[in-house]
């Protein structure tokens, strides 16, 4: 059975695909800020990221320095197959679930304006 | 590259962060930092968006992870959580718990941030007064030199100037001696906007140069400038010159209006400059004139004050040795006028710090103690919590955490705690300061926040101590958690152990021992206020106005014009409706303020002097206008023109003193200590009831002259009223522009206001006492209140069962508040003990009572050990109103 993948790594990978031979630190925040709004911390990004090396769901290359980070090298990531079924699975099992109940969603949401976050 | 993030905040992920994604975490924060925040935000903003991610990921990294996607193919130390991630991972566990009780939380931060929070208020005054240097050069080297002499009882009093500049001359020990007056000169500066009036301050031209501060527009004074043979310069301290010359930098080498007269602008002082001696807004060398210098009274002339910066090498002792002979050689050649006149000298700080430190220290003092019960109150709050926690801790012991570790996470919790509760704390003690500096009496003129590294500095090391103090207790007692008995302990997990609650007992009665302490602190500043209002003052304030008028000597040169200007304002005011009596008079009562001198009686030995005899001018109208009543003879009439023999009025502490048995009035007396052909002769024309010159001391013998034949500088007027004495002010505005538009009204008060003003220090004492005593007695309550829930809590089955067996609640109760009685009696005995010591430190601060006054000593225990019992007696009622039934049932 292909392994799953909870909701921020959920993120991080579709980050990492999205961005192609691009996918840094940087970029990979930026991009989910972008999307979602959600400001990831890097210590949290790199946590994660750290995760999912070791599972093999994506690799790295460390790569040239360059001056605005004084010095200090970049590392990029690429999704490996594993990561990509993971992935696809995950993306897909919610996919499922939520099949249809979408307008239901919304609207129920609408009424829960000005509740939490869930935690 | 032009901008790098903020320093310390990469130094703090550095230090957090371990391992290889270091690089990369550091790399691309700073990379963003450059390409986007730095662009988007804008310096300030970049930096605050750095520290903010910087710290999130210090939070959020978790370097066991890391250590998972280490390539294998470079081999790496593996990282060890190094004693600062695993510090993180403590203080997030630690969160996380708390996070799990919110209540006690809440408390237990809200309790801290009070008790941190009062004492950083009190800390930042004491900073702001006590310990912040001067902003002198070398300030170490500056004494503050005085003289003093035993035949008048003067100790450490203002210097004469002739016998200053001889100390510059003479004593080799000093490299400059510096005079200066203490009171500031209240002048008019006219030429720039309204007339307005400001104090000036006058030194001689060498003191900037020996105190080492730098102008920061022009320069300081030269001591060739000083004396009225050199043109008037003024120098402009920085708010003056904001306020009036709109900060213009260009001023320095204009000309400006003072009391009439041009003065040249030469320097311009900076915001940071202290002055230290006096409240002041612009200085200028002393006008004296040749003939001054040279008269009499430049050595007779105790009113001020000189500074002198030790020369190199020179220590202290000898600096004050060579003085002595100095002042002895000063005695041989005056033989009257330096006559027992000794000089002495205190280093700077310590002599303008004075008597503002013990007040202070007893605050600090008081607040500490506050705090110790606010740590004491938490510490019990701990322990149950940690009752509570017993089987947590006992499965984390079973799956092998070893005691430090649980030790180590209690402790953790407690500083993170206190780190909130420390952080909320400063921002309150910050708050509490604008509280204490609205409130202060005038002895602090001027008490400015430094939020500097002292303040953090101090407020952190409370923190620590606070955390340690509540902290350590609970966190040495979890070797009662352990797993045998926790476990067996079974469903009354949450009732604590006997020994425990011993502990929770013992300190609740700590609690109470240092409320009494405040309490009793407290309690003498209630008592010395009730004995200071008591005083007799010997005049009436109700319903007087004063102000102060000056009628300026360039447009009114005569003093014979002024002493005009004087009466027609006193009969104008007189016509205000509402006003039923006008006079003047220099110094109000109360104030302390005015000079003495010795004096002689006609007729009299050569031996049979009077000394020390306060002085004060004022005019017939001032006695009648406050009550004080004629005791013999008569008040200042017209007989008593500006060309008619000279009068006095004496009080009655002057006529027991000096002419008990026989009639003052008609004697003429001299305030010469020998009388010659020189002498004026002032003949006495009536004594008045005595007034207080100091509310804290008996009335001195005094004299007034009349205002017409001595003139003040500043007319001091003196109006009583039948209507509310301020709904008079327009119209005594309007009488004075009538008369001149030039002049300005000012120091406009009530002569309550005196009245209170000279007991404000001791309110200031008694309310800030009284606040944290207060504080300490809730806390305290709130402690018994609690042990004694604990307890009845602990014991319910107990109580249940003998309720069934037909115990009545009376017994129960009784049972119960025994308790309470046994460790309150311990507490009230020790901070008996601690009272009667520590009260020791308020010697100087009470008045009419002594610092063991037996009234408080026996009324404040009685009131804590009511206290004590009404806190313990409401929980042990509610205990034996537990349903027997219920509570079998539920074993």
């Amino acid at each position: 059975m292909a392994s799953y993948v909870g909701e921020f790594e959920q993120l991080i990978l579709l980050a990492v695909l999205r961005l192609g031979g691009g996918a840094y630190g940087v970029a990979i925040r930026r991009a989910i800020q972008q999307r979602t709004g959600q400001d990831v911390a890097a210590g949290a990004l790199y946590t994660a990221l750290g995760r999912l090396e070791g599972r093999g769901l994506v690799s790295s290359r460390v790569a040239e320095s360059t001056p605005e980070r004084s010095g200090r090298r970049r590392k990029y990531y690429r999704v490996e197959p594993a990561g990509a079924a993971a992935l696809h699975r995950s993306v897909t099992i919610v996919g499922r679930m939520a099949e249809g109940l979408l307008p239901e969603l919304e609207a129920l949401a609408a009424r829960a304006v000005g509740a939490g976050r869930p935690r | 590259m032009t901008a790098a993030p903020p320093r310390l905040a990469r130094w703090i992920l550095r230090a957090t962060v371990r391992g290889a994604a270091r690089e990369f975490i550091l790399g691309d924060l700073e990379e963003e930092y450059r390409a986007f925040a730095l662009l988007q935000l804008g310096r300030r903003g970049a930096n605050r968006w750095y520290w903010s991610q910087a710290l999130r990921s210090v939070w959020q990294f978790d370097p066991a992870a890391a250590q998972s996607w280490d390539p294998p193919n470079r081999p790496q130390p593996k990282p060890r959580g190094s004693a600062m991630t695993s510090f993180v991972r403590d203080v997030r566990l630690a969160f996380r718990n708390l996070r799990r009780t919110p209540a006690f939380a809440t408390v237990v931060v809200i309790t801290l941030a009070l008790g941190i929070g009062a004492t950083t208020a009190i800390f930042s005054a004491v900073n702001d007064v006590i310990l912040r240097p001067l902003g002198y050069a070398d300030p170490g080297r500056l004494v503050m030199l005085w003289e003093e002499n035993a035949e008048r009882g003067w100790d450490q009093v203002q210097v004469a100037p002739a016998n200053a500049f001889d100390w510059r001359e003479r004593v080799q020990a000093f490299s400059d001696v510096a005079v200066l007056s203490e009171f500031p000169r209240n002048v008019a500066l006219t030429g720039v906007g309204e007339p307005v009036m400001v104090d000036l301050g006058e030194l001689t031209g060498n003191t900037f140069a020996l105190l080492g501060v730098a102008p920061m527009l022009g320069r300081t004074f030269t001591m060739e400038e000083t004396g009225a043979e050199h043109d008037p310069v003024v120098i402009l301290g920085y708010d003056l010159w904001r306020s009036r010359f709109g900060g213009d930098p260009d001023v320095v080498g204009t000309a400006i209006r003072l009391e009439g007269t041009t003065h040249h602008v030469v320097g311009v002082m900076g915001p940071d400059f202290r002055y230290g001696f006096a409240d002041v807004q612009a200085w200028r060398p002393f006008r004296w004139t040749r003939a001054r210098r040279q008269s009499v009274w430049f050595r007779q002339a105790h009113t001020y004050r000189a500074v002198a910066r030790l020369a190199p090498g020179v220590s202290f002792e000898r600096a004050r040795s060579e003085l002595d002979a100095v002042a002895a050689q000063l005695q041989t050649e005056h033989p009257q006028l330096n006559r027992s006149m000794g000089a002495g000298l205190t280093p700077l700080h310590e002599f303008l710090v004075g008597d503002r430190r013990a007040p202070l220290l007893l605050l600090l003092g008081s607040v500490g103690v506050l705090l110790l019960v606010a740590c004491a109150n938490v510490a019990t709050l701990w322990l149950v919590r940690a009752l509570e926690r017993r089987r947590e801790m006992a499965v984390r012991t079973a799956l092998g955490a070893s005691r430090g570790r649980i030790v180590r996470q209690l402790l953790t919790e407690s500083l993170v705690i206190a780190g909130v509760g420390g952080a909320l704390g400063l921002a309150l003690g910050v708050w509490g300061f604008r509280g204490l500096s609205a409130l202060r009496p005038p002895e602090f003129p001027d008490l400015t926040l430094h939020l500097d590294w002292r303040m953090f500095g101090f407020s952190t090391g409370v923190t620590l101590v606070s955390a340690l103090l509540f902290g350590i207790v609970p966190a040495l007692r979890s070797r009662d958690f352990g797993l045998r008995e926790s476990l067996a302990a079974g469903s009354r997990a949450g009732t604590g152990s006997r020994s425990t609650f011993r502990t929770i007992e013992g300190l609740v009665a700590a609690e109470i021992a240092l409320a009494l302490v405040l309490v009793v602190g407290a309690a003498l500043m209630v008592r010395t206020m009730g004995r200071l209002r008591a005083v007799g003052l010997g005049f009436d304030p109700e319903n007087v106005l004063t102000f102060t008028v000056i009628v300026p000597e360039g447009k009114y040169p005569e003093w014979q014009r002024r002493a005009d200007f004087a009466l027609r304002l006193e009969d104008r005011l007189e016509g205000v409706p509402g006003v039923q009596g006008v006079g003047l008079a220099r110094p109000l009562p109360l104030t302390g303020l005015s000079w003495s001198s010795d004096f002689a009686v006609e007729g009299r030995g050569p031996g049979e002097y009077g000394s020390e005899v306060r002085h004060r001018e004022a005019s017939a109208g001032y006695f009648r206008a406050v009550g004080v009543p004629l005791r013999a003879g008569r008040l200042f009439d017209d007989r008593d023109g500006p060309h008619a023999p000279l009068a006095v009025i004496i009080n009655e502490a002057m006529a027991a003193t000096y002419f008990s048995g026989e009639d003052p009035v008609g004697k003429r007396i001299a305030f010469d200590r020998v009388p010659d052909e020189t002498s004026n002769w002032y003949t006495i024309i009536g004594v008045v009831g005595n007034e207080r010159q100091l509310i804290a001391r008996e009335p001195a013998p005094q004299i007034t002259a009349h205002y017409r034949q001595d003139l003040p500088g500043e007319l001091l007027y003196v109006v009583k009223t039948a209507v509310p004495p301020l709904t008079v002010v327009p119209a005594v505005r309007e009488a004075l522009r009538q008369l001149d538009p030039d002049i300005p009204l000012y120091e406009v008060r009530l002569l309550d206001s005196v009245v209170r003003e000279a007991v404000s220090l001791e309110r200031f004492l008694m309310l800030g006492l009284g606040v944290f005593a207060a504080a300490a007695l809730s806390l305290g309550a709130v402690g018994v209140y609690g042990v004694t829930s604990q307890a009845a809590r602990r014991r319910v089955r107990e109580i249940g069962i003998r309720m069934a067996l037909g115990a009545s609640a009376g017994r129960i109760v009784a049972h119960l508040v025994m308790r309470v009685v046994r460790f309150s009696a311990a507490g009230v005995i020790l901070g008996l003990g601690a009272a009667a010591a520590g009260t020791r430190a308020m010697s100087g601060l009470v008045f009419g009572i002594s610092p063991t006054d037996p009234v408080t000593f026996t009324l404040v225990p009685a009131i804590l050990a009511t206290v004590a019992l009404v806190a313990g007696y409401l929980p042990a009622r509610r205990a034996t109103r537990v349903d027997p039934m219920a509570v079998l049932k539920t074993e």
